[in-house]
């Protein structure tokens, strides 16, 4: 039995989990549920050893008490975690990689690493060769493989993030009747899964988390969808968020039928001085649909307007001269070179602006650079700044300078306030506002229910790709957001 | 915010020293060690060799800061020069074109083989360092191939007037170096285009992004690479007055080592052409005070890949984040 006792994390201005205390039986489904950010992901991680929790909480297996693991620790305990993308090596065959580590006879033998591999396939009804490369396997059987892997360690405890995400529904099937197997061994399988009909197939037990805090456990049978959900969301929103004065205006930009990039028939119009919420939950598609209307993936089908006539954008340099610039959600990966200066920065998008012929002119650079230094009060002491010695709020800023430098009629906010810290989201909140009393058209992604709520005119929600509903501002609640999003239609 | 104050200009002159002016600090090292070592070092005759026998490796080193910069690498430059050189080195020999017409030939040349490593690289996503390991072979084969490794010696004199001819006591190619060294320094620092090579390197999917068309940057920089390759390989080969498959192969490790030195960061997106040509001279000096102290060119071969083997260790060193590190091993031991 895995018992977790007052477990708290705090990373700095974050309460990740907040005081969380948990049990999980032996040969128990459990599902472990939560939106976004609820504090699944770090939950697992501190039971996986991967992060250390704050003091004062208590990590038991079977009377055997810990204050906090790591990742040696928690396998000679028996946790065993699935990630969604598997590591494996995948040259060598898929025998080899289950006893991986392992020195199983005198001398290595493929066939008798085969021959045992087998039998465990046999045991638990794995379709799975053991004498194939990996490299040739789908990604589905490549998790079967990372799932035998555990299984061979003797794991007892088996964490499963979002496994059914890239599995077709045959596959699935396998799947449930494995982990049906597992937990006939007395194996415990805590399971995560945004979706909600496969915890009510297999799971026992549901455990609900949110903003942090633990909120009930609850028997699978005795539940339903709707409480659920109630449960998931229920949350205080006492975030002020600054208000508008415009309403919104014509049509600016419309997407229609956008296909590709894992998303399918996705259409939205985008208005002047608005600004559009995209929900769902993580993998939903929204980042990919945003790739695909700011050029930086190319679609398969479907059409963009901008103010009623048909543009082309098959990259990124093309949506911006078509005035379509994106923040994107990785600021340090995709938003700023960080080894560079604010001022180069600053200048990436709208060099055109400061060019003459080909060459820079220095001094209306430093003006621009100066100009949005002052108008987004990015604190920095000088624009010849390093961007990556900036504090997050800052980098933000940076890379929302550069955007608008490029001087664009709509701006896709990926994420925009992620990681940054309550005084600079209030800046991010009231710049969005200016920028739409400004008459520009504003489009939010964003995991934040209390931000997307909070921002938006409008909020699109998607789900697995398609889109799975529109909210207007008066039809918006959390509870709303949350069914679309985890394909509840009623 | 600015503080304007003597000392804080000191201070920050100071620090900047340390980040990138290490290559000066080795230089200066070098002038005294040498010195010492041989009187001769800084006799006018040795410091004029020093000169005029660097004009082209410091011309090819303007060539390695643009593809350097932008975040890419090629290996192949030293066989391209092999192939310009040997390609032009016969025009002139076996036919009687002029001058005029062999240079622009030979740039041609030279950009459109580093145009195929950045086609290559940039639209097929390859690594540049395998995809120029590849085409360097291929342009090995290819000059030993025209030149049936023969080599061609007695180049025209009109061809030769850029190294015999001298203005105010030194060679035209001096001036032409220097002009090379200025031109990319203003397109690297002043242009648009500078601007958009630097930031590819700093980040190709950023600037990707910001709306820089970086695949075709990127090309353009091993495209540029090799044209400005080709200007060195002419000017090597009026110096030299011979020309084979085996010259030019080599220049490419002084080049990358004299780049690294420099401050150009294997990473890209970072460097100044102060710094490479600073950094090329202590690559020369370090040959010329050896070939002075009578050591052999085999040995220099060693030394050479030493300091190219330590300048890309402190690079890594300057790069690498500090980790956190962070250990519990006291609950492991009590349960072990």
């Amino acid at each position: 039995m895995l018992k977790l006792e007052h477990i708290s994390k705090t990373y700095p201005g974050v309460r990740a989990l907040n005081d969380v205390s948990l049990e999980f039986e032996d040969g128990e489904i459990h599902a472990l549920l939560g939106e976004n950010g609820a504090g699944k992901s770090t939950l697992i991680k501190i039971i996986a050893g991967a992060i250390a929790p704050d003091g004062g909480g208590r990590i038991s297996f079977d009377g055997k008490s810990f204050e906090q693991m790591t990742p040696a620790l928690s396998t000679q305990m028996g946790v065993a975690v699935i990630y969604q993308d598997v590591s494996l090596v995948t040259p060598m065959t898929v025998a080899e990689n289950i006893y991986m580590g392992s020195r199983t006879g005198k001398i290595y033998s493929k066939k008798r690493l085969a021959g045992m591999a087998q039998k465990l396939f046999d045991e638990y009804g794995f379709e799975l060769d053991p004498s194939q490369k990996v490299s040739q396997l789908s990604p589905a059987s490549q998790q079967m493989v990372e799932i035998a892997k555990a299984i061979s360690n003797d794991a007892k405890i088996m964490i499963m993030d979002e496994p059914t995400a890239p599995l077709a529904t045959h596959e699935v099937d396998i799947l449930f009747s494995i982990i049906e197997k597992l937990k006939k061994k007395g194996v415990t399988v805590i399971y995560i899964s945004h979706r909600m009909e496969e915890v009510f197939q297999i799971t026992e037990r549901i455990s609900v988390l949110r903003d942090g805090c633990f909120v009930k456990t609850l028997r699978t049978a005795d539940t339903n969808r709707r409480e659920l959900v109630s449960l998931m969301v229920g949350r205080e929103l006492n975030e002020s968020f600054p208000s508008r004065a415009n309403k919104p205006g014509d049509v600016l930009l419309e997407a229609k039928k956008l296909t590709g990039n894992s998303v399918e028939d996705i259409s939205f119009s985008l208005h002047r001085g608005e600004i559009l919420g995209f929900a769902g939950l993580v993998g939903s598609g929204r980042t990919e649909t945003m790739e695909l209307v700011c050029g930086a993936k190319r679609m398969e089908s479907g059409e963009l307007c901008m103010e009623g006539k048909k543009v082309s954008v098959k990259s990124p340099a093309e949506a911006i001269d078509r005035g379509i610039a994106l923040i994107p959600e990785d600021r340090k990966e995709q938003g700023v070179i960080l080894h560079n200066t604010v001022l180069f920065n600053v200048s990436l998008s709208g060099l055109k602006k400061v060019t003459k012929c080909g060459f820079i002119n220095k001094k209306k650079n430093k003006e621009l650079a100066e100009e949005y230094r002052s108008e987004l009060s990015i604190k920095v002491p000088h624009i010849k700044e390093m961007v990556v010695n900036l504090s997050g709020g800052n980098q933000q800023k940076v890379v929302l300078a550069k955007s608008l430098a490029a001087d664009p009629e709509v701006l896709i906010f990926d994420e925009p306030t992620k990681g940054i810290d309550v005084g600079a989201k209030q800046e991010i909140y009231q710049l969005m506002n200016r920028l739409a009393e400004a008459g520009k058209g504003l489009i939010m992604i964003s995991s934040d229910m209390e931000e997307i709520l909070g921002m938006s005119d409008r909020i699109i929600v998607l789900c697995e790709g398609r889109i799975a509903g529109e909210l207007s501002k008066e039809e918006f609640s959390q509870e709303r957001v949350l069914q679309l999003a985890s394909g509840i239609t009623e | 915010m600015q503080d304007n104050s003597f000392g804080a200009k000191l201070k920050s002159a100071g620090s900047y020293l340390y980040r990138e002016g290490t290559v000066y600090i080795i230089l200066v090292v070098l002038i005294i060690f040498f010195s010492i070592f041989n009187p001769r070092f800084l006799s006018t005759r040795n410091i004029y060799n020093l000169i005029t026998q660097s004009t082209y490796i410091v011309i090819a080193g303007m060539g390695i800061c643009f593809v350097m910069i932008g975040g890419g690498i090629d290996l192949s430059v030293g066989y391209q020069m092999a192939v310009v050189g040997c390609v032009s080195g016969i025009i002139m020999v076996e036919t009687s074109l002029p001058w005029w017409i062999v240079w622009p030939i030979g740039i041609v040349l030279g950009f459109l083989m580093g145009t195929l490593n950045g086609v290559i690289a940039s639209k097929l996503h390859l690594f540049p360092l395998i995809v120029t390991i590849a085409t360097s072979e291929v342009f090995k084969g290819i000059a030993y191939t025209i030149t049936s490794s023969k080599s061609y010696s007695g180049m025209p004199d009109a061809f030769r007037a850029l190294y015999k001819t001298k203005l105010f006591g030194l060679p035209l190619d001096v001036y032409l170096t220097i002009l090379v060294v200025v031109a990319t320094w203003i397109v690297l620092n002043k242009t648009h285009f500078g601007r958009d090579i630097l930031a590819v390197g700093g980040n190709k999917e950023c600037a990707r992004l910001s709306g820089i068309r970086a695949d075709l940057i990127q090309t353009l920089c091993f495209s540029i690479t090799g044209a400005v390759f080709a200007i060195a390989t002419l000017d090597m080969l009026a110096q030299q007055n011979m020309t084979s498959a085996t010259t030019g192969p080599g220049t490419e490790i002084t080049c990358l080592t004299a780049a690294i030195i420099g401050g150009i960061s294997m990473m890209g997106g970072k460097g100044n052409v102060i710094g490479m040509v600073a950094g090329i001279f202590v690559m020369q000096m370090i040959s010329n005070g050896m070939q002075l102290a009578g050591w052999g060119s085999y040995t220099q071969y060693t030394v050479k890949g030493i300091i190219l083997l330590l300048a890309i260790t402190f690079d890594a060193l300057k790069s690498r984040p500090k980790a956190v590190v962070r250990v519990h091993k006291d609950e492991e031991k009590k349960t072990a």
